[in-house]
């Protein structure tokens, strides 16, 4: 009995020692961050004083399926990214969350009544006034673009395009979120105009500019090489990004095919 | 007196349960205070244990696994560590529940290998994107030496990439491609030799003269045997064929100039009658000479009946995967040949048509396990998987215990595995017919080849068509069924971009975790865009269904 008490003291301060390691805040964001909802909760409400758990309550509010309270999260969201008061970091989470989670609530027409009539691409304008260089004016300008791509008008596609490249021109943030800006850009020159032209400029920043993701650094590389080749009969620069990929990707499924293409380009040892 | 004494043995009974019950609960109290203590524990204190689960029982696989464990254990303890692997295997059957159960309870095996949907993967495993660009150490030495851990694989872990939350939750371990097994001595006796059919008349013809055999020698020959109740042989040779047929649509008709082209864009051409119907349908015709030398009950018949009549030296030609292959061959009572599905030769009817060989390289990898976000040792299982899914050890466990093909490039395969090397054929990449769009229009489409087959329809590619026009109300529901989900999952995306950035906004940051953090946090951008792109090939293909019912539909008008 006394070893067992032994262990359940020992634990009982190693918990407390460790816990004054970590700061309430940090682990509360910790919770959220691993999506371990119930917890992040729970430590929430423990140090509900915490601006930090006040977003946590409304994140978990919108996004916790299991607990979801989309009467409570929302224009908690909204509150906390319209209060001055409040560290800009944490007002420009709840405020990018509110927008995100209406827009693609409105997308499911009629089910989510609660989100009607909330004027997202407001707050994106805010976001992308306000915090420019920010990661998160980054993922608005794609979130409001989005709106205009669904449309079946090409202006709107068009307009969505120039907001993109605006944006781009003024964006003085991380570079690393350049990448999916210009893929997309390139797409939509695509789908909108057919201007294979343009899109490969984009795709092109796109891959100087460093994709995050290696599977779609991949694909964008063969699909600089391919544009060359099938739609701006720029044979000369197909093979230049042809065998840029050869190199680069020796052992991917796309490299007998675009060896192939190379042979059927005449060029030898393809 | 009977009577009087029953009350009075139940009590006796009772109570001896009663105490046995009280002891089991003091003793095991008593054994969880000794285990947990530092001192004298039974559980040895200074070792660090991890476990490794996964549901793989074919021959060999435990016992590759065994000897990895054995290998790593003793090249820690030179390394001054002391260290221990349990591996625990449960049956697939019930994995799935096993699964959930493990994880969900909070203190879930180290290592798992992956099962389910992608949301239980983000939730429960570690994202492993920020350890994947870096060198496998175990590699020292060796012909990957250097090579980042993702180039090591034959696939470059494309196929670990979370399609959804653009993530590597697990590295593979092992791939398979699809080969014919061959009955050598029943092929011998029926045609007089030992020559292999390269091509689809070759291998037509090799049939022709197996049922011949049968029908002389008395013998229930099934020419070539099927897993057709789950239909995957069909369905594997429909593909196989449209693909050698129509490979040139990857080539040419891709809108975004991506390595394959989507369904979407097919049935776009289709609509747009850009597209070579006859061509398409080609396939068709020889499904239905294949399915000629099938046997007469096949949509019943499974696997290991399959398999049994194949040991009994009744099928002459089994295509299947190479995760059978080691069983096909170890328990066969005759020489087994294996070969590759033969292609279409210039004998052909349809060799006009031919576009080449379907390529075989960076074939996507499977078993793939992760660390589970639970483990508390999460340095030692990272370690483990490094060691696993290196160049020797993978080979040793998936080559030669296994007889399975390894997920690492450079391989040196032998004996009856240089039958499973990945072939690049005429570097063409497979493609998917447009003639189904999720599991159901899958199946429906399967099932129109199995009543081609079985009830010998005179104009099988007409047939087929008319059924694909039937079924589009099905696909339009699929269809209709993605985009719903894709809504949902825009929700879903914002839910974990906030929880990435939640992660930023703590105060103490490791820089390896906040690097780990951004990473994820861009390429859940990136992921999103092609996202978008995913959605737009999704509206054509619902586009384009509606114009082909239209189509068909005005037809249908002028002929009445």
């Amino acid at each position: 009995m006394d070893k067992i008490l032994v262990i359940v003291g020992t634990l009982l301060i190693t918990n407390s020692l460790s816990a004054g390691n970590v700061t309430p805040k940090d682990q509360i964001l910790e919770a959220y961050s691993n999506m371990q909802y119930p917890q992040a909760r729970r430590l929430a409400y423990k140090h509900s004083k915490l601006p930090e758990s006040r977003l946590v309550k409304a994140l978990c509010a919108v996004f916790d399926r299991k607990k979801q309270d989309l009467g409570y999260g929302l224009p908690e969201l909204k509150n906390i990214y319209n209060d001055k008061n409040l560290n800009s970091k944490l007002r420009l989470q709840a405020g990018l969350a509110y927008a995100r989670a209406a827009q693609t609530l409105q997308m499911r027409e009629g089910v989510y009544p609660i989100a009607d009539g909330i004027d997202f691409n407001a707050i994106y304008d805010s976001i992308i006034n306000t915090y420019p260089d920010s990661p998160e004016a980054c993922f608005a300008v794609v979130y409001q673009a989005q709106s205009l791509f669904e449309s079946s008008d090409k202006k709107n596609n068009l307009k969505g395009i120039s907001i993109l490249e605006k944006f781009l021109t003024n964006y003085k943030g991380p570079k690393n979120f350049l990448a999916a800006i210009n893929i997309l850009i390139a797409d939509q020159y695509i789908i909108s105009d057919a201007n294979y032209r343009k899109a490969t400029k984009y795709m092109l920043n796109a891959y100087k500019s460093g994709i995050s993701n290696p599977r779609t650094r991949e694909i964008v590389l063969y699909r600089i090489g391919r544009t060359y080749d099938l739609k701006l009969k720029d044979k000369k620069s197909a093979q230049k990004y042809y065998r840029m990929f050869i190199k680069k990707y020796p052992n991917s499924s796309s490299t007998p095919i675009i060896k192939r293409y190379l042979r059927e380009m005449g060029v030898q040892n393809g | 007196m009977a009577k009087k004494d029953l009350p009075s043995n139940n009590s006796i009974a009772n109570k001896i349960g009663l105490f046995m019950a009280l002891a089991f609960y003091v003793v095991s109290i008593i054994m969880v205070g000794i285990n947990t203590s530092e001192s004298t524990g039974i559980i040895d204190r200074d070792v660090e244990t991890i476990t490794v689960a996964h549901w793989q029982l074919e021959d060999g696989f435990r016992e590759g696994f065994d000897e990895a464990i054995k290998q790593y254990e003793a090249l820690k303890a030179k390394e001054g560590k002391r260290v221990k692997v349990i591996q625990t295997t449960v049956p697939v059957r019930g994995y799935s529940q096993w699964f959930i159960t493990q994880l969900i309870s909070g203190d879930p095996s180290d290592i798992i290998e992956l099962s389910g949907a992608s949301r239980l993967h983000n939730q429960y495993f570690v994202p492993l994107s920020s350890y994947i660009a870096r060198p496998n150490p175990y590699n020292k030495g060796t012909p990957l030496a250097g090579i980042p851990w993702k180039d090591t694989y034959i696939d470059g872990m494309n196929s670990s990439l979370d399609q959804i939350y653009a993530d590597y939750f697990g590295v593979g371990t092992f791939f398979h491609v699809t080969r014919v097994y061959v009955n050598k001595k029943l092929l011998r006796a029926a045609t007089g030799n030992d020559k292999m059919p390269t091509t689809f008349d070759e291998w037509m013809e090799d049939c022709r003269q197996l049922r011949e055999y049968g029908e002389k020698t008395g013998k229930a020959i099934i020419p070539i045997g099927v897993r057709g109740f789950d239909k995957v042989t069909l369905k594997h040779l429909f593909v196989q064929y449209f693909s050698q047929l129509n490979g040139r649509l990857n080539d040419n008709n891709t809108e975004f100039c991506t390595p394959n082209v989507s369904v979407g864009e097919l049935l776009d051409g289709m609509s747009r009658k850009k597209l070579d119907r006859n061509r398409l349908l080609a396939a068709v015709d020889l499904i239905k000479d294949v399915g000629k030398n099938f046997s007469e009950g096949f949509t019943a018949t499974d696997l290991e009946q399959t398999k049994f009549l194949f040991f009994t030296g009744n099928v002459g030609f089994f295509p299947e995967g190479t995760w059978n292959a080691w069983s096909m061959v170890k328990n066969s009572p005759f020489e087994v040949e294996v070969i590759n599905i033969p292609v279409i030769g210039p004998n052909n009817q349809h060799y006009k048509k031919f576009t080449g060989q379907i390529s075989e390289a960076g074939v996507g990898v499977g078993g793939k396990f992760g660390i589970t976000k639970a483990s508390k040792h999460f340095d030692l299982a990272l370690d483990f998987m490094h060691f696993l899914t290196s160049y020797k050890i993978n080979q040793l466990t998936m080559m030669e215990y296994c007889k399975w093909p390894p997920a690492v490039i450079k391989a040196e395969y032998k004996d009856l595995l240089k039958k499973f090397k990945p072939t690049e054929g005429d570097a063409m990449r497979a493609i998917n017919p447009p003639f189904y769009i999720g599991k159901k229009s899958r199946t429906k489409t399967t099932e129109v080849l199995e009543r081609i087959i079985i009830n010998d329809i005179d104009n099988p590619k007409k047939y087929f068509w008319n059924e694909f026009v039937k079924n589009i109300p099905f696909m339009l529901q699929e269809v209709k069924q993605s985009l719903d989900d894709a809504e949902r999952q825009f929700f879903n995306l914002e839910g974990q971009r906030s929880c990435i950035a939640a992660g930023l906004l703590k105060d103490k940051l490791l820089p390896q975790k906040q690097k780990a953090l951004e990473l994820r946090y861009s390429m859940g951008l990136e992921n999103l865009v092609e996202r978008l792109n995913r959605q737009y090939n999704s509206k054509a293909a619902f586009k384009a269904l509606k114009l082909l019912q239209k189509e068909d539909a005005d037809e249908q008008k002028e002929v009445k």
